[in-house]
């Protein structure tokens, strides 16, 4: 169990929803959300709790009524849960268009609520689009205004340009501190292990974001956990658990770097401060945070967080219902090879990942130790 | 029947004279395509099936659609060398499959074994962001072929109104929303400015008004097609021949060969349904058929008439002409037409508009059953599906899930699908030896 297990207890040691349910007992309201692509400093300066909604890994029955095979896995989870009525906490659910899975599962949501089918939260469409033209971007513009303007009607709270601006500062405090980490983490030898970090990156949406900063904030303050091993960038699917990290630990490797959308994708470089708030918030959704959708995508930001990571491998791992990234990975492939980076791919892969994976694993990070990638 | 033909796809009989012609017109436009785009080295597209086509014919600019040309290469028996093709690449299984076979026989640079030696530089590839792997498929496919990809963007769909096939003709403005028209207008008028400068031809709004009239006339010949099909009993025309007496005309919409075929296959409707010809000898049970077109297999329509009397009367291509491609008030015709493109993945495979459609089309064709076609290899396609089953069951309609590929027969086996149908019609429709009519 990663040492942030407990640095950010409860949240990550008991129940994921402890905080957002605190701040719904005190009267406030939760919205609860996925992925990468919603304005969470929108739903903050509201006075609402945003809240990545947790998946859980298992069976999923109800959902499978419902969701055909190809949903993300952690989609169906939270999906299932809900018709389990355990998000029953949440107010409303944004989810963005910037996924496939996740704005499909938002028509699947209203349809049962209007049929009366299944009690579901109500769900809401974040509209955002990631191709970077200039009406994309006034289209996600509008959008982003019609965002605000409906949480201020859930929350009753319609925040100031101040606030907007303040709950962007707080946030960018967040990238910040979230970057001191990474770094700490790609340092020689790692100074923050891969399991941890992605405890780190996952409790960060399970609390409010002050007392999440604060935890954070101690945590940095406190001197490097060398971790030893031999450095790993995980890439391809989102986790949430760090599972395949603690699997790959055990292999005798590290991974110092995360290159998918609950890792370091997760929030995006800096929020412009400079810019009037909504227009910043819409820019950044839109333009600068990585998703399935952006248009036109890069291996760029890849090949650097390969390189600065200092990775002597990378582990592509992708779950069996992943039908869209497995279509960059020659390309990144091909920029490993020209960098002489070693790569495994596990597809069609589980959520979580399984001990299957330890054969191949440990082949991979055996291969590099012995310098025969 | 051998076992290896029980085992792969069969023809589907054709009851009509004007599915040959249609046939025969496909090809001869084959013919001349690729005389235009290969050996004259004429501009030309790639376009997916749900981009406004009609920019292009109004440019006149020949356009190619992509799920045709995978048709075409499935047709060819090609879909397996593909396949192997992107997995020789590098691209992991899980990969979507429904769009990319082009991309492979690009790839796969092999004049020898492509059709038409494979596809020259086409002046640009378009394709909407339907999904998240379209722009990759597009964007690698663009790069092979030393191209540009222009990407439309598709956006979500917040207003729903269930029953929208109701008033999408008129009030297409409400259905799909000013501010999604509006973005596609914009996006449209970027690919015209693109064409204009790459090509050197020009776009006309009054040709491009025209041509919405002529296609307003020619989808009204196949609604009412439709609606005859729907209410005559037996049915007067399957599938088989359906499905291409709608989707021929359908890719050359506007055209006067398209306007005139329209009506000459609503006339042979007609003339069927005053004669009360049916498809099967004793019609007993009426199909629906819910999804892509079983490219490998279209036999597989007509297999069920000797067994059970069992007719598929209803494929989405036919029906979807009035709701989706009609539209009244063309005085700003570009607008019109956005609101024909932009909305074409929601209808058709998402809740509430694809459930609600099904199910009232399965109320107005005395439908009996339906048959859903169920690739698990493409979450576009397969989405909205099980909604829809639960729609239909809960009106009456049993459904079964085939998992199969539209495009890649391997692993299906067309006895041992007959078979399984067979099965499901015996034991959840035909009850107790009591058929249904």
């Amino acid at each position: 169990m990663s040492s942030a297990r407990f640095a950010f207890a409860p949240a990550l040691l008991g129940d994921r929803m402890h905080h957002a349910r605190v701040h719904k007992a005190a009267g406030g309201r939760v919205v609860g959300f996925l992925g990468n692509c919603v304005p969470v400093e929108l739903i903050h300066a509201a006075g609402c709790f945003p809240l990545q909604l947790p998946a859980l890994p298992g069976p999923t029955p109800r959902a499978d009524r419902y969701m055909e095979e190809l949903f993300d896995p952690m989609a169906r989870s939270v999906f299932d849960r809900m018709l389990a009525g355990e998000l029953d906490l949440v107010d409303l659910v944004v989810l963005p268009r910037a996924v496939d899975s996740l704005q499909r599962m938002y028509y699947y949501l209203c349809e049962l609520r209007r049929t009366g089918s299944e009690a579901v939260p109500e769900a809401y469409l974040y509209d955002v689009l990631q191709t970077r033209s200039y009406s994309s971007a006034e289209y996600s513009y509008a959008r982003t205004v019609e965002l605000a303007a409906r949480l201020a009607a859930l929350s009753g709270h319609d925040p100031s340009d101040a606030q907007l601006r303040s709950s962007i500062a707080l946030y960018n405090r967040i990238r910040s501190a979230l970057a001191r980490l990474i770094e700490r983490r790609r340092a020689v030898p790692c100074g923050f292990p891969g399991a941890a970090a992605l405890d780190v990156f996952t409790a960060c949406q399970l609390m409010a974001p002050t007392e999440f900063l604060a935890v954070l904030d101690r945590l940095l303050a406190a001197p490097p956990q060398t971790a030893a091993g031999t450095r790993v960038v995980v890439a391809g699917s989102a986790h949430d658990e760090p599972v395949l990290h603690a699997r790959i630990a055990m292999a005798g490797g590290q991974v110092v770097g995360d290159h998918h959308f609950r890792g370091e994708l997760l929030l995006g470089p800096p929020v412009d401060e400079t810019l009037p708030p909504l227009r910043a918030l819409s820019t950044h959704y839109q333009h600068d945070v990585v998703s399935a959708r952006t248009f036109p995508g890069s291996v760029d930001g890849f090949v650097e967080l390969v390189r600065s990571a200092g990775a002597q491998g990378v582990v592509f791992y992708y779950y069996a219902q992943e039908e869209a990234l497995t279509w960059d990975h020659v390309e990144q492939r091909q920029a490993l090879q020209a960098a002489g980076v070693p790569w495994l791919c596990l597809s069609m892969q589980p959520y979580p990942a399984s001990e299957a994976v330890d054969a191949e694993v440990q082949g991979f990070l055996a291969r590099i130790s012995e310098g025969r990638p | 029947m051998t076992d290896a033909q029980s085992r792969s796809g069969a023809r589907s009989r054709k009851d009509l004279a004007c599915t040959r012609d249609a046939t025969a017109y496909q090809r001869e436009f084959v013919k001349t395509l690729r005389t235009r785009v290969v050996d004259r080295g004429e501009p030309f597209a790639i376009a997916q099936a749900d981009t406004a086509h009609e920019i292009f014919h109004v440019m006149d600019i020949p356009v190619l659609s992509n799920q045709w040309w995978s048709s075409y290469l499935a047709a060819k028996q090609l879909s397996s060398r593909y396949f192997a093709v992107l997995d020789r690449a590098g691209y992991p299984a899980s990969s979507c499959r429904y769009c990319s076979l082009g991309l492979a026989c690009t790839l796969d640079a092999d004049p020898a074994s492509a059709p038409w030696g494979g596809l020259p530089r086409p002046t640009v590839i378009t394709a909407r962001l339907t999904c998240d792997c379209i722009q990759r498929v597009f964007a690698h496919w663009a790069r092979a072929l030393g191209t540009r990809f222009y990407a439309f963007e598709a956006p979500g769909l917040a207003h729903k109104d269930p029953a929208w096939f109701e008033h999408s003709r008129t009030a297409w403005r409400e259905v799909y929303g000013d501010a999604r028209i509006e973005l596609h207008v914009e996006e449209m008028k970027g690919l015209i400015r693109l064409l204009e400068l790459e090509t050197g031809r020009s776009f006309d709004d009054g040709k491009l008004g025209v041509l919405m009239e002529r296609i307003n006339t020619q989808e009204e010949l196949l609604d009412e097609a439709a609606l005859l099909i729907g209410a005559a009993r037996p049915c007067p025309v399957s599938i088989a021949d359906q499905v291409p007496n709608a989707m021929i005309p359908q890719w050359h919409r506007g055209s006067d060969w398209a306007v005139a075929h329209a009506r000459r296959f609503r006339d042979e409707v007609k003339e069927r349904v005053a004669q009360a010809a049916g498809v099967a000898g004793q019609e007993r049970l009426r199909l629906m058929w819910i999804g892509a077109g079983l490219w490998h297999d279209p036999g597989f329509y007509n297999a069920l008439e000797a067994l059970h009397g069992a007719v598929f009367v209803w494929s989405m291509y036919l029906p979807f002409a009035g709701p989706q491609y009609i539209r009244y008030d063309l005085s700003d015709p570009l607008r019109a037409l956005a609101s024909r493109i932009c909305a074409m993945n929601e209808v058709l495979h998402l809740p509430p508009w694809m459930n609600e459609w099904m199910a009232s089309e399965a109320r107005r064709s005395g439908i009996d059953a339906a048959v859903m076609l169920v690739p698990h290899s493409n979450r576009l396609s397969v989405s909205g599906t099980k909604i829809t089953r639960h729609t239909l069951e809960a009106a009456g309609v049993p459904v079964l899930e085939i998992a199969a590929d539209m495009v890649d027969d391997s692993g299906w086996d067309h006895g041992a699908m007959v078979q399984y149908v067979s099965h499901f019609l015996t034991s959840r429709v035909i009850r107790g030896g009591e058929q249904p009519r």
